[in-house]
């Protein structure tokens, strides 16, 4: 009997370990949609595995997906989309050193790991493809030529991000300078003169003199506006009167800006708490009304911004300018994008030329609005120029919701901003477009296109060094001069000296 | 009097010693509990009473609505489900496994003992590194499964050890009394050893329950389908912005108000946190373990 009862727990025992192990063991293979009704027999479907970090903030791809099925039925493929959690290209990284390559594979733009697949040939050169692919080759050539390969030939699809336009500038509270009367303001003195007023005449009208002018956001705020006032040309590097790239705090522009900044601190002006704000800090110190002014990114956010100010004062109203213009009438103020992401194909698929051609749709403005608005007649249906989303049938796909896109959409090729999309159902639409409009305008250039490699390796010690000795002046524990010069030797000393001379020599090839 | 007697009187030293203590160890509670109870005030209040001031000591005003809201999230549910799953399932096998690795190990008479188990430490000295583990996952078909969750770390060397130490100081006349009363091996173990071994179980159950809950970077590795995120990959998606969707205007659950975020939090950490109060009677003893031989 008792040994019956031995025998029935060991067997039990190794019944729920192998239970254990197999059970979960199964793989489940994700939006694997077969393609149904495809007229074209003689056309084999291709399975196509792509791995991205895709939108993390995205819904997830459902089993039956009638994107998908549209864009399998197009190419003859089974696409399968494997979204790495987070936007973490670290995944995307180690599945490629690990050999376990996806067809098409999504990484970061200019990375040491992206050029890494270059230099290894684990990628399949686009230009063999460019034929059917019109679009993949206008792109490439016209906009994006110095994305080459060191053999000429292009490897990737780049998207880079704020690289046409860009949604960060100077917003405001337009109801104080209503109540203060104040213009919104045109040049630097005007800009301290209206941040004085913010500081002094209590706009808040609580009766004490408790809010600031502008605040920002960490390690050291969004001030470089008031250089490019002062004449600073390029957000990276700049270039001395010889020609030669030096840094930016060296370029004749530096001193006045950081004397004006100085005295923006010492008044009182510049929120001192910006040190430690993180976005959402910053967000709420301007509802809760303490600062005027705050750097942000607009676009979406205008009616996000505005709604939650009216939240806390009815009376709220978002403002949203040009920077102010130095004694030059230059301005500035966010720069042109350098990185981004790069969609390449690998050695690996067997059928490269359907990925190309599924990688072009995807940059069409066929395929863009497959994505945004979905399968007319079923998603969405048009009356006249109008479009009526029927929500119903895109939440079934899992569209976002109030007219926004598929999973699909951003984050791979495009995101909404890169695009000017916002979907007519968006509240202050005009406002926010208008919004982008403005801050595009005064978009800064770079001196070289791409991050050097000496700025991957070197650009982290050089920045913190930067962002310390920049803090210190801004809060006067050491002379202007005295900083400037001190920076400049450490800065050069600690690897900026390489990162120059790499930018020299490729500005000089460029010109 | 007879009572004022028999007290031992404190040295004033040792009043003030104590008084500071108090007032120390206050402070440094307070300090710890006070982030929870920021997060929980800012949950259950409506999102202008959050904006309008930065310290929330007490809700002004209640609103259910940032529970609500989450408690309607798909997505929630969903990670939930399989954080749970990874949980129950995980610590269930690691238990398992442990317990009857650290009973055969802590037998005496085991020959090559110290070899089986110098292989077990080795593991906990040198690991084999992102990428092979990575294949190893890969190659066993784990890829995107919640096994990839439960099945690499199905047990931990340095619990093992805690509780083979403990076995080891059961006296071995114990077992030898059951034998001799006709209790078969297997019998031991479940009827004498376990039992008498609850303090060192349970505790190691929580050190399981708890590494399992928060599972998070091997996630971010094996999984890609939204589906299958665990609750904690979740969670930062929501509570992190991604400053290039956030900025560029692609959809972000970071734009959600702080009081939803929050109320995401507490629905994340009360569970767990649940469970303490049960153990708490165990985990007192557990402390001790493995203090006491090597």
């Amino acid at each position: 009997m008792k040994k019956k009862m031995d025998f029935f727990i060991a067997s039990l025992m190794i019944v729920i370990l192998v239970f254990s192990v197999t059970g979960c063991g199964k793989e489940n293979k994700v939006n694997k949609v077969n393609s149904k009704g495809d007229e074209r027999d003689d056309d084999p479907i291709d399975p196509i595995v792509w791995l991205t970090t895709g939108d993390m903030a995205a819904k997830p791809i459902l089993p039956d997906d009638r994107i998908v099925e549209e864009i399998n039925k197009r190419f003859s493929i089974d696409l399968q989309v494997q979204m790495v959690p987070e936007g973490d290209v670290t995944k995307v990284n180690i599945a490629m050193a690990s050999g376990d390559f996806p067809d098409i594979v999504t990484g970061t733009f200019g990375s040491s790991a992206t050029n890494q697949w270059i230099n290894d040939g684990l990628l399949v050169s686009l230009n063999d493809y460019f034929e059917s692919t019109p679009n993949l080759e206008k792109t490439l050539t016209e906009e994006f030529d110095w994305t080459t390969a060191d053999d000429g030939n292009f490897y990737g699809y780049p998207f880079i991000t704020q690289y046409k336009s860009t949604n960060t500038t100077l917003a405001f509270r337009q109801d104080w300078m209503d109540k203060l009367n104040l213009e919104v303001p045109k040049t630097l003195d005007d800009f301290y003169n209206v941040l004085k007023a913010f500081k002094e005449k209590d706009p808040d009208g609580n009766g004490e003199k408790d809010t600031y002018g502008i605040t920002s956001i960490k390690p050291i705020g969004d001030f470089n506006f008031i250089f490019y006032a002062y004449g600073r040309k390029y957000a990276d590097y700049q270039l001395d009167d010889n020609g030669d790239v030096i840094p930016h705090f060296e370029h004749f522009s530096f001193k006045p800006g950081m004397e004006y900044l100085r005295k923006l601190y010492v008044e009182g002006l510049i929120d001192p708490e910006f040190l430690l704000n993180d976005r959402n800090k910053m967000e709420e110190r301007f509802y809760q009304s303490k600062v005027g002014y705050i750097t942000a990114p607009l676009f979406r956010h205008v009616s996000r911004l505005e709604g939650n100010l009216q939240k806390m004062n009815p009376e709220g109203k978002l403002g949203y300018s040009y920077p102010p213009e130095g004694p030059d009438g230059n301005k500035g103020f966010a720069p042109v994008g350098k990185s981004g992401m790069y969609t390449a194909i690998t050695k690996k698929c067997e059928a490269p030329k359907k990925a190309a051609q599924f990688i072009d749709f995807m940059i069409s403005d066929e395929g863009k609005n497959l994505v945004r608005l979905g399968i007319e007649g079923i998603h969405y249906t048009k009356d006249g120029k109008e479009i009526i989303y029927n929500e119903e049938e895109r939440a079934k796909d899992n569209f976002a919701e109030n007219g926004w896109a598929h999973p699909l959409a951003w984050g791979s090729f495009s995101c909404p901003l890169e695009s000017n999309y916002l979907p007519a159902t968006e509240k202050s639409r005009e406002r926010a477009l208008e919004s982008v409009e403005i801050a595009s305008a005064v978009q800064v250039p770079n001196l070289i296109t791409n991050i050097p490699m000496m700025e991957i390796e070197y650009g982290k010690i050089v920045e913190d060094l930067y962002n310390q000795y920049f803090i210190d002046m801004l809060q006067g524990k050491i002379e202007i001069d005295q900083g400037v010069a001190e920076l400049s030797e450490k800065w050069r000393a600690q690897g900026g000296d390489k990162i120059l001379e790499e930018v020299q020599v490729i500005y000089n090839n460029n010109k | 009097m007879k009572k004022r007697k028999n007290t031992i009187q404190i040295p004033t030293g040792s009043k003030i010693f104590d008084i500071f203590n108090y007032i120390f160890l206050s402070i440094v509670g307070i300090l710890t509990l006070y982030p929870f109870w920021d997060a929980f005030v800012v949950s259950l209040s409506p999102i202008e009473e959050y904006l309008k001031t930065s310290i929330h000591l007490w809700p002004t005003k209640i609103s259910i609505e940032p529970y609500s809201y989450m408690l309607n999230l798909r997505e929630l549910w969903i990670s939930y489900w399989n954080t749970i799953i990874v949980t129950v399932v995980g610590t269930s096998l690691n238990m398992l496994m442990t317990i009857m690795t650290a009973y055969v190990l802590s037998k005496k008479d085991l020959k090559g003992q110290r070899i089986i188990m110098f292989f077990i430490i080795f593991t906990m000295m040198f690991s084999g590194g992102l990428i092979p583990l990575y294949i190893v996952i890969k190659n066993l078909k784990m890829m995107n499964s919640l096994a990839a969750l439960i099945i690499p770390t199905a047990m931990s060397t340095y619990n093992l050890i805690i509780l083979r130490n403990f076995f080891y100081s059961i006296p071995q006349s114990l077992e030898e009394a059951a034998m001799i009363d006709g209790c078969s091996e297997i019998g031991i173990l479940f009827k004498i050893v376990i039992p008498i071994s609850k303090p060192a179980i349970t505790t190691i159950t929580l050190f399981y329950a708890v590494t399992n809950w928060n599972q998070f970077f091997s996630a971010v590795l094996y999984i890609y389908d939204k589906n299958k995120w665990p609750l904690q990959l979740f969670l930062r998606s929501l509570l992190f912005e991604n400053d290039m969707a956030y900025q560029a205007g692609g959809e972000s659950l970071f734009m959600l108000g702080q009081p939803m975020k929050m109320a995401a939090v507490m629905m994340a950490i009360i569970p767990i946190m649940c469970v303490y109060p049960f153990f708490q009677k165990h985990f007192t003893k557990g402390v001790m373990l493995g203090a006491v031989k090597g």
